[in-house]
């Protein structure tokens, strides 16, 4: 219990929680305006799409229950995708098709599910069952990532991602998260997945964290997770600077995924990032937006 | 560019309590001594006492203020001042002698929600607790009382557990969200009527419009947080039940009401205590437990 009067300590570490975050860094540099844009993913697309940031794909939008008659000439050609709504929140409502046989399509969760199923599944995101506030939404189809076959003995399943923190337009913390086989193909930390801290200058994995516990191994794989360095990392610090300057928020989650063709690529960004990216660097957030703030009033 | 708002909030807080506090001890003069009872009123019956009535005022008819005599009995009736000390010190704003059960009734409610939605922001920003929705608790808390008793909480978790089988048997309809929703109440209702049935109408009392959406809306939500696992769904709708049984015990206290029907100034503390919980960035309690790991590392040496 000696954890309940831990909270100076935490202080002194430089630990944000989630008071402070809303309080601090959202209310305080976001501006409201900007929130709309990050939590439509269609709208983020366009954006990126502007500014020369590469996306996955998209195949096609589903704008009302009429355009659901050409879902099945939508997926024609493809036999694998991922079916999102544009404003899906935390991650509710993503469908991922990993193969099809004729009309029946195999999702990432293992069930099989036919085009009906998947009409219907269409349809209740379209009413807003997934998004944040139950508003009527889109729902976007698009190419499903092929994870880099580097991140293969790290991430047997499912799709690793990065996470950027990015305050005041400077990086600030960056986490890895891998997918497990008990978080089911998904990679947030309270499903399962791992958290592992990436260093922000050289994009080394300095730290795991899984179910609560400091790792050196994948629980799955036995590989070490350590001492890695994510490929292409210049380039994916740059991403997420340049998009946290597009949509103009002063705290913002920056989520890119390394495709095996296509490179780094930009999935969403958050308006509101979690803070468990400080339990998988082992370090608060703070410190390094002090630095941040040093930086910019310096300047 | 911090300090501005940060005073501003302090004096808006500050204000707040200096003027509940000025009302609440100027109080003894708001009294009107209309609502005083003066006069004791007894009514004798062939020298028999068969009624007694406190009054501000004498009635112009008293015949009229007691039920009708037996018939032919000698009436008697006896007229005498109350003393001071006999009356209630403190007939408040909202006097009880004044209004009908139903409306007291929903002042009682009105007067309630704000310290039970109090009761919630600490629970949730100080605490750490998940809930359905923002103020399902509080209505729901609210809403048990009303049957004023546990009885309260065996509908409520009966209503989610059939809906949630219910819902589940509806995703096979693949009907439309609106609809379904819709749907959903109308089984919600008729599962109620059931149950109001079965207990012999005593449990009328549950049926409030409130608590009839927020059980659907939470049956929903419970549903679509499923997909996120079933713990998390289960742990917040108990942590949901475990706020509103907070709520509930703190407004069936009989004193609670009856200060505040007293004291309605009162609720210039209440948003008070809002406002400064709006200003509280320090960690939640689940929060130390979660970065708990972080408290015990050995100190980094990195930069800054």
């Amino acid at each position: 219990m000696g954890w309940l009067f831990g909270g100076t300590r935490l202080r002194q570490r430089g630990v944000i929680g989630i008071n402070r975050r809303n309080a601090e860094c959202i209310l305080r540099r976001n501006p409201r305006a900007s929130i709309p844009i990050v939590d439509d993913k269609l709208m983020m697309a366009e954006l990126c799409a502007r500014i020369g940031i590469p996306t996955p794909r998209i195949l096609g939008v589903i704008e009302s229950h009429a355009d659901l008659e050409s879902l099945p000439e939508m997926l024609a050609d493809h036999s694998d995708f991922v079916v999102k709504p544009a404003r899906g929140a935390g991650g509710r409502g993503i469908l991922v098709v990993l193969s099809r046989q004729g009309n029946r399509f195999r999702a990432a969760n293992g069930r099989w599910i036919d085009l009906y199923g998947l009409r219907a599944h269409a349809s209740d995101a379209l009413t807003g069952a997934f998004s944040l506030r139950g508003l009527a939404d889109r729902v976007l189809v698009q190419r499903r990532v092929r994870t880099h076959p580097i991140f293969a003995p790290i991430a047997p399943r499912g799709v690793a991602d990065i996470r950027i923190i990015v305050y005041r337009f400077e990086p600030a913390m960056a986490m890895l998260r891998l997918p497990t086989l008990a978080s089911n193909g998904r990679a947030n930390l309270h499903q399962g997945g791992i958290g592992v801290g990436v260093d922000l200058q050289t994009g080394r994995t300095h730290h795991a964290l899984f179910r609560d516990k400091s790792i050196d191994r994948h629980p799955d794989t036995g590989q070490p997770i350590l001492d890695w360095t994510i490929p292409q990392w210049p380039t994916i610090i740059d991403m997420a600077r340049k998009t946290a300057r597009a949509v103009g928020l002063g705290m913002v989650g920056i989520d890119i995924v390394i495709d095996e063709n296509e490179g780094p690529l930009l999935l969403e960004a958050n308006a509101r990032p979690g803070l468990a990216i400080q339990l998988a660097n082992r370090s608060g957030l703070r410190r390094a937006m002090a630095e941040i703030d040093r930086d910019a009033d310096e300047r | 560019m911090r300090n501005r708002p940060t005073f501003l909030v302090a004096g808006l807080a500050l204000s707040l309590v200096v003027l509940s506090t000025a009302l609440l001890l100027a109080h003894p003069l708001q009294q009107s001594p209309s609502t005083k009872p003066q006069w004791q009123i007894t009514r004798f019956e062939n020298g028999q006492p068969t009624g007694a009535i406190a009054e501000s005022e004498i009635p112009q008819n008293l015949d009229a203020a007691f039920p009708a005599p037996a018939r032919g009995s000698t009436v008697v009736y006896r007229i005498e001042t109350i003393p001071n000390s006999s009356a209630p010190s403190h007939a408040g704003w909202f006097s009880r002698r004044r209004l009908s059960p139903d409306d007291l009734r929903t002042i009682e409610f009105l007067l309630l929600l704000p310290p039970a939605t109090l009761l919630v922001c600490v629970f949730r920003n100080v605490v750490g607790l998940p809930s359905f929705g923002t103020f399902a608790p509080a209505l729901l808390g609210l809403a048990f009382r009303e049957v004023q008793s546990p009885l309260g909480i065996f509908v409520v978790l009966t209503i989610i557990t059939a809906g949630w089988w219910l819902r589940r048997a509806l995703n096979e309809l693949h009907l439309l969200q609106v609809p379904r929703t819709a749907l959903l109440l109308s089984c919600v209702v008729v599962m109620l009527l059931i149950l109001i049935g079965a207990t012999g109408g005593s449990g009328s009392r549950t049926i409030t419009l409130f608590p009839l959406v927020i059980l659907t809306g939470m049956i929903e939500r419970f549903w679509s947080m499923e997909e996120e696992g079933s713990a998390s769904s289960i742990g917040t709708l108990a942590a949901t039940l475990f706020m509103a049984g907070c709520v509930w015990l703190f407004a069936v206290i009989p004193a609670v009401p009856a200060w505040m029907l007293a004291h309605p100034e009162t609720l210039g503390f209440v948003m008070a205590s809002q406002i400064l919980l709006g200003r509280y960035t320090g960690f939640r309690l689940v929060e130390l437990y979660r970065f708990r790991a972080l408290m015990n590392d050995p100190e980094p040496n990195q930069a800054g």
